[in-house]
């Protein structure tokens, strides 16, 4: 029991809560493979800029607040003059394209964080401390509003997808763009609001979980590669599916490093997936053919 | 359309297609698969830029526009295999359907779905279904009340009544018929040479990225050009 109460409840907790931020990532991952056709490899880098723009933001301002509203809003900027610089052109070209440039991306944004902010890992200070008494243990408070806010901002996406005419144009464009164009939506300005506004996500995602992690310019890489596992674990171009996977992810990587090495833990994640694929190759929600 | 040539990336498959719809009126584009009928339509609407060329409707130059700008100025397509959005249901594919009209409105909105479901009762029961679980006379009708509620004053029709049961193929022939009672005008592609003739007040025979035959659907019924090129 008190095994449980101790370790694997809190440890529960940690999962649910990375899972959560995990979300935030995935969610924009797979609505922007939707709309490209291909992984954006650049989706990691965006989390670390986001990061990264928070510790500017708050060298300036003196308050994560500020910063939590200016980072997603700076990367959002980035994301939306890359998309209209760099992608736009390719977009009639075979999606091989797309996979090269966002990759190219990736490393531009990387070696460009080294220049600005230097290779050291940097912390950011929680805006509270403290700690919660909850079903028997203490949990520190930072967390708890970590896992309140990803999910109220999960939620507050399922609204906008599911009840809004934004939320309605942006799943058409991911099904098919071009006849959305056809019927007399301007699909390249839906693209660039989408994509600035999956960085903004994963600009926010990179500064909520600065201050359990640490932020140095590779931050994105082992991110984006868990991002990908939940991508194709919850059907490549579900969004609920995504949610769904972070999750799960989430959870069993906290849990699974109860009992392993960080090495053996990546492989078991790993493992998951390649089970999952293997009884359901379309991955948990997702559609038949969407790499056709 | 004046002398348009278009294709896909270097290969051409249209060759100098010129061919005129009046306005209110419904026009037949015969001719056998593959001879770049559907490429015709895509042109059309803006999918693939003519190479070479003009297109105009109601006096404004299509030639260099966007789909987008296309659809806004009152041309709607109602694609081969229907193209509805699988994931979404039938209220939001019709609601889709109006981001052609200008001054969008709830009002607008309201008296279009009225006028759909006058036409097509079966998709107000279907409302909140998603487009993938209709039968594919329904999608069909789906297809062709979103280009009414944009309003579109031409609508391009690309087989509507491919794969479809004889009742639905009755029931879409109907539909082209009201439609140009409504005072739409329509270009349709058909297979079926009987149907479309059967709607239609001219016609054209394409072959190999050509117009190759034009007449009234009365001659086209009757010559002996429809049966050699069409093989009916």
């Amino acid at each position: 029991m008190d095994y449980v109460l101790t370790v694997l409840l809190p440890q529960l907790l940690h999962g649910l809560v990375f899972g959560a931020a995990l979300g935030l990532l995935a969610l924009g991952l797979t609505v922007i493979f939707g709309l490209l056709g291909v992984m954006n490899f650049a989706h990691g880098e965006l989390y670390m800029l986001g990061a990264y723009a928070g510790i500017a933001v708050i060298g300036v301002a003196h308050s994560f607040w500020v910063a939590l509203i200016a980072a997603p809003i700076l990367v959002g900027l980035v994301a939306a003059v890359t998309e209209m610089t760099t992608l736009r052109p390719i977009y009639r070209r075979e999606p091989l394209y797309g996979l090269i440039l966002t990759f190219g991306l990736a490393l531009v944004f990387r070696e460009g964080a080294r220049q600005i902010w230097g290779g050291d890992m940097r912390r950011v200070l929680p805006p509270f401390t403290g700690s919660t008494p909850l079903l028997g243990m203490t949990y520190p408070n930072y967390r708890l509003f970590l896992l309140a806010a990803s999910s109220l901002i999960l939620f507050a996406l399922w609204l906008f997808f599911t009840r809004t005419r934004a939320g309605v144009v942006v799943r058409a464009a991911v099904q098919d763009a071009e006849m959305l164009d056809g019927l007399g939506v301007d699909v390249r300005r839906v693209f660039t609001l989408t994509f600035a506004a999956s960085g903004a996500l994963a600009a926010l995602a990179g500064l909520l979980l600065a201050p359990i992690f640490t932020v140095y310019p590779q931050m994105g890489v082992e991110m984006i590669l868990l991002a990908f596992i939940v991508v194709i674990l919850g059907g490549m171009g579900s969004m609920g599916g995504s949610v769904v996977a972070a999750f799960i992810i989430g959870v069993a990587q906290s849990l699974f490093s109860l009992w392993m090495n960080p090495q053996r833990v990546a492989i078991a994640i790993f493992g998951i997936m390649i089970v999952v694929l293997i009884v359901r190759p379309r991955g948990l929600f997702g559609r038949e053919g969407v790499l056709e | 359309m004046r002398e348009v040539h278009a294709g896909y990336g270097a290969t051409p498959i249209l060759f100098g297609v010129s061919l005129d719809v009046r306005q209110g009126e419904a026009v037949a584009l015969l001719g056998k698969n593959g001879m770049g009928k559907t490429t015709l339509m895509k042109t059309a609407i803006g999918f693939l830029k003519p190479w070479r060329g003009t297109i105009e409707f109601e006096g404004r130059d299509l030639t260099r526009l966007a789909p987008h700008d296309i659809a806004r100025l009152g041309v709607g397509l109602v694609p081969e295999n229907r193209r509805i959005f699988p994931g979404l249901t039938v209220r939001e594919n019709l609601e889709l359907g109006l981001s052609a009209a200008p001054r969008r409105s709830a009002d607008l909105r309201e008296r279009r779905l009225a006028a759909v479901f006058q036409h097509f009762p079966r998709l107000r029961e279907r409302l909140d279904q998603s487009g993938k679980t209709l039968s594919g006379g329904e999608q069909q009708m789906l297809a062709i009340a979103r280009v009414m509620m944009a309003g579109a004053r031409l609508i391009l029709m690309d087989e509507p009544t491919q794969g479809l049961a004889p009742a639905f193929i009755r029931h879409i022939r109907d539909m082209i018929r009201e439609l140009k009672r409504l005072g739409v005008t329509v270009l349709l592609i058909e297979q079926n040479a009987r149907v479309a003739l059967s709607v239609c007040d001219r016609g054209y025979i394409m072959e190999k990225g050509v117009i190759v035959f034009e007449a009234s659907s009365r001659e086209l019924r009757e010559s002996p050009v429809t049966r050699e090129k069409l093989g009916v």
